[in-house]
């Protein structure tokens, strides 16, 4: 490579004329604290590429420039062109051309789940009256611009958004604009049935939306486990396995996969289910009793304690 | 060649544009319960202009006084005297009467501090507040847009550029458009259609406006033959960032920062400060003097006009920075360190005061049925809040309009034309042609480089010969790198270099028309405020293949005291 360039490789595909896609090697100019994107804009100027790329902004704003750079889901306007970099489309999301991915799934997704505030009583009069505190759970939701990077990371997402029958997992990406207003002091829709349609439960709370987030955004703690909590008490209680399945391990030690079935599904499910928890009983798949000591109890009760559950 | 006759679908009433104003006007046809169709080249409420609004003002109405005091205010360091003061009356009035009460329903959250007042700037009087944090009120305002225009079902589409506006006997008869996903031209028949294309245009190599803004709503009013006024009257910004180039739209605002009364400061490359806001005390937006202080810095050698100068906000509380400024991330994660470090900037091409000519009573154009509602409007309007009262307005007469006549006959030989003329633009480039973007780019250049802040009669010429150039031989061996129809956006680049070449060439004729300098349109040749000769708006109209020139004078609500100013050195 030449001193004052910088090489990267570009994934191209046209599912519309290509059999498959293939990579292309460039090499532009570099610039003083290039950004990704500033490569592709090069990669069409100066190497004459016609590359299909997505952005209105450049700055952060639009958040319709996610990409992946080596494996890693990124804005290009915001992340640090790096020499030899791999750019590729967001995950989870089908290829429309090159680098523009459909997002469609998770803006219905979003839509679907009514993303703004409904309120029973009437709006008296501008400004309305409330302090900074009173916002503090949603403030930090509120530099959510919608790129959706954490939904295209998400591996509860993986198998895709609208599944049949059962809606599966909705992502990170939406449930930060479900939590903005969920967690507004003016909001009075009772969202608990919705969230339990939106999967919540799926998320296994691994963390990678938060990482991958360009705007910072504590996607877990700020938004999926306070719905969690708020779906927690919905009718049906699918939200509530989360915690059911850590009690279960917490008291003991192993998966209890017996009283987890009754604990999750309620008695009558249970019941209803007999004859495969005794296949499982017989062949030892399951048993009445734990059989963890004192120690190991002991033990695992301060993971938790140190994880703070 | 033989081609399939394009789709025809009908509406009452066209909106394109899906920023602040195009998202006000599709709500209220939709209210008003009649038929509409909303297209956006870009994504509603994620590209376009509104995005970038970083401060709201709300500006008090009720008492008589204070309102008279800011109109006056608004006319002198607003609008150089060109704004009309009536408008902006209207304007403001709607923004604390309606958008303020509307937005907030709909969520936005004005920053408060721990009591619960809103935050404003130090003193209070700046009425400047701010959603959440100061650089993303148009972001959070948008969203909010966004999901009602969604929620509601208006319909919608998106990436999807309008090509052309169709009109027949002088009226409006529809539009057409190419869907950008699909590589399909189709024609929308309606009653009346508002263009809502904003302010902004990525017509310099430096620009505020989005990747798809470039010109297109000028370029179709002026093709379809609307007037045009006041094109010349472009702004610029002095303090957006250097560095890294697409981080051109990063503004460091010359404006007061929440809580403070103190904003950027401006520093030539000998260290020694040239700008701050003290030094203008009345003018709370002091965008237009930077420029001029600028100026004189360039001809003392310690900046130029394509960078080496810096600002600062080393004398604002980090904790202010961090706490109320969606900037403040960006600098960090260059590993500037804004308590002790300057930040390189670069002059900026920013929003056009002119555009479409309307009455700002109506929002109509001199096409019946066509409508132009914010930012593309010619009336100077710069606020996001604003042009939701223009979107509106715009709706309400183009609903009285479609409720009063029938759907008018499509002139099926100008929808033909333009399906051959968007159809060959769908061609390879030529051996050595160019691709769009990097005609797009050329176009660029030489406007940043002869049609910059400072003008004069010789170098606007000199651009004229270079567009010429570029129209003669580099738009025929232009073309495409593939011509698959599946979200090609090299074809919607050759649409956009026929544009911006189109209106850039207006932009120059219109500015060597005007023989003064005034706001933020400087000719070194003319560099002294004419107040006797041009307190005018400049008008464009098309004439056979050419273009007439006329004059109209400025709303005479407020005047200046004097008939001559000297530009450099007058506050307004």
């Amino acid at each position: 490579m030449e001193a004052g360039t910088l090489s990267a490789t570009i994934f191209r595909f046209d599912p519309s004329v290509d059999d498959a896609p293939r990579y292309d090697a460039i090499e532009v100019t570099r610039e003083p604290m290039m950004r990704v994107l500033d490569v592709l804009d090069a990669a069409v100027d100066e190497c004459g590429l016609s590359i299909g790329y997505r952005y209105f902004c450049g700055v952060k704003r639009c958040g319709m420039c996610g990409v992946n750079v080596n494996g890693k889901p990124v804005l290009a306007c915001w992340e640090a062109a790096t020499p030899g970099m791999v750019i590729e489309p967001l995950g989870n999301m089908p290829v429309i051309r090159d680098l523009i991915v459909d997002r469609g799934a998770f803006e219905r997704a979003t839509i679907e789940l009514e993303p703004r505030l409904v309120r029973r009583k009437p709006y008296a009069s501008f400004p309305e009256r409330y302090t900074h505190g009173d916002v503090a759970p949603t403030f930090p939701l509120m530099n959510c611009i919608e790129c959706y990077v954490c939904s295209s990371t998400c591996p509860a997402v993986a198998g895709g958004v609208e599944s049949e029958g059962r809606r599966a997992f909705v992502g990170p990406g939406t449930l930060v604009q479900v939590a903005k207003v969920a967690l507004h002091p003016k909001d009075e829709l009772d969202r608990r049935e919705m969230l339990e349609d939106a999967s919540i439960e799926d998320c296994m709370s691994c963390f990678r939306c938060e990482q991958v987030c360009p705007v910072g955004i504590p996607i877990v703690s700020a938004a999926i486990m306070p719905l969690r909590g708020l779906a927690a008490s919905a009718p049906r209680g699918r939200a509530r396995f989360p915690q059911t399945f850590a009690d279960n391990v917490r008291s003991h030690v192993d998966v209890h996969s017996a009283s987890l079935f009754i604990r999750a599904k309620g008695w009558r499910g249970a019941l209803a289910s007999l004859p495969l928890v005794l296949r499982m009983l017989v062949r030892g798949k399951t048993r009445i009793f734990g059989r963890a000591g004192t120690e190991a109890k002991r033990r695992v009760d301060a993971l938790f304690r140190a994880a703070g559950s | 060649m033989q081609r399939a006759s394009p789709r025809v679908v009908s509406t009452d009433v066209v909106v394109i544009g899906g920023g602040c104003a195009g998202v006000y006007a599709a709500l209220k046809v939709q209210a008003e319960g009649l038929a509409v169709l909303q297209i956006v080249k870009g994504f509603a409420g994620r590209s376009g202009a509104s995005i970038f609004a970083g401060n709201l003002q709300l500006q008090s109405t009720k008492d008589p006084a204070e309102e008279e005091r800011f109109m006056a205010i608004r006319a002198r360091y607003g609008s150089s005297y060109l704004n009309d003061p009536d408008y902006i009356r209207r304007a403001c009035r709607f923004t604390e009467d309606v958008f303020f009460p509307e937005m907030e329903q709909r969520g936005l959250y004005l920053r408060r501090h721990e009591d619960g007042q809103l935050v404003t700037s130090h003193d209070r009087k700046a009425g400047n507040v701010w959603a959440p944090n100061q650089g993303f009120s148009g972001t959070m305002i948008m969203e909010l847009l966004r999901k009602d225009l969604l929620a509601h079902r208006v319909p919608l589409l998106q990436e999807t550029m309008v090509t052309s506006l169709i009109v027949r006997d002088g009226a409006v008869a529809g539009v057409t458009a190419l869907d950008i996903v699909r590589g399909e031209f189709f024609v929308v028949r309606a009653k009346a259609v508002i263009v809502a294309t904003g302010p902004g245009n990525y017509l310099a190599t430096r620009s505020t406006a989005t990747r798809e803004q470039c010109g297109n709503g000028f370029a179709m009013a002026w093709r379809a033959g609307a007037d045009l006024q006041d094109l010349e009257m472009q702004w610029f910004h002095a303090s957006d960032i250097a560095a890294p180039k697409s981080w051109m739209r990063l503004h460091l605002y010359p404006n007061p920062m929440p809580v403070t009364d103190k904003a950027v400061q401006l520093y030539g490359s000998d260290g020694g400060m040239f700008f701050h806001l003290g030094m203008n005390p009345k003018v709370k937006q002091p965008y237009y003097l930077q420029l001029r202080y600028l100026y004189n810095e360039v001809k003392k050698g310690s900046a130029s006009w394509v960078g080496g100068f810096s600002g600062s906000y080393t004398h604002i509380e980090p904790e202010i920075m961090e706490n109320y400024s969606y900037q403040a991330q960006f600098f960090k994660h260059l590993g500037i360190d804004i308590t002790k470090d300057r930040v390189a900037c670069g002059i900026t091409w920013h929003m056009t005061f002119g555009g479409i000519r309307t009455d700002n009573r109506t929002m109509a154009t001199t096409i019946d049925g066509l409508y132009a509602a914010g930012g593309c409007g010619s009336h100077g309007v710069g606020s996001i809040t604003y042009v939701s009262y223009d979107g509106t307005v715009a709706a309400t007469q183009a609903c009285e309009r479609a409720r009063r006549i029938d759907l008018p006959p499509l002139p099926v030989d100008r929808v033909e034309d333009e399906h051959v003329r968007v159809h060959d633009r769908l061609v390879p480039r030529k051996e050595r042609g160019l691709l769009p973007a990097q005609v797009k780019k050329r176009v660029r250049a030489i406007m940043s480089d002869k049609m910059g802040y400072v003008k004069s009669g010789p170098r606007m010429a000199s651009a004229l010969d270079d567009l010429a150039d570029v129209r003669e031989r580099l738009l025929p061996a232009m073309g495409v790198g593939s011509t698959s129809r599946n979200w090609n956006y090299d074809w919607v680049e050759a649409l956009d270099a026929e544009d911006m070449i189109d209106v850039c060439e207006l932009t120059i004729r219109m500015s060597m028309q005007r023989k003064e300098s005034r706001g933020y349109f400087f000719r070194e040749d003319y560099p002294y405020i004419d107040n006797k000769r041009w307190l005018k708006h400049t008008v464009a109209r098309r004439s056979g293949d050419g273009v007439a020139f006329e004059f109209t004078e400025a709303a005479p609500i407020f005047r200046p005291e004097n008939e001559i100013d000297d530009f450099l050195t007058a506050d307004y």
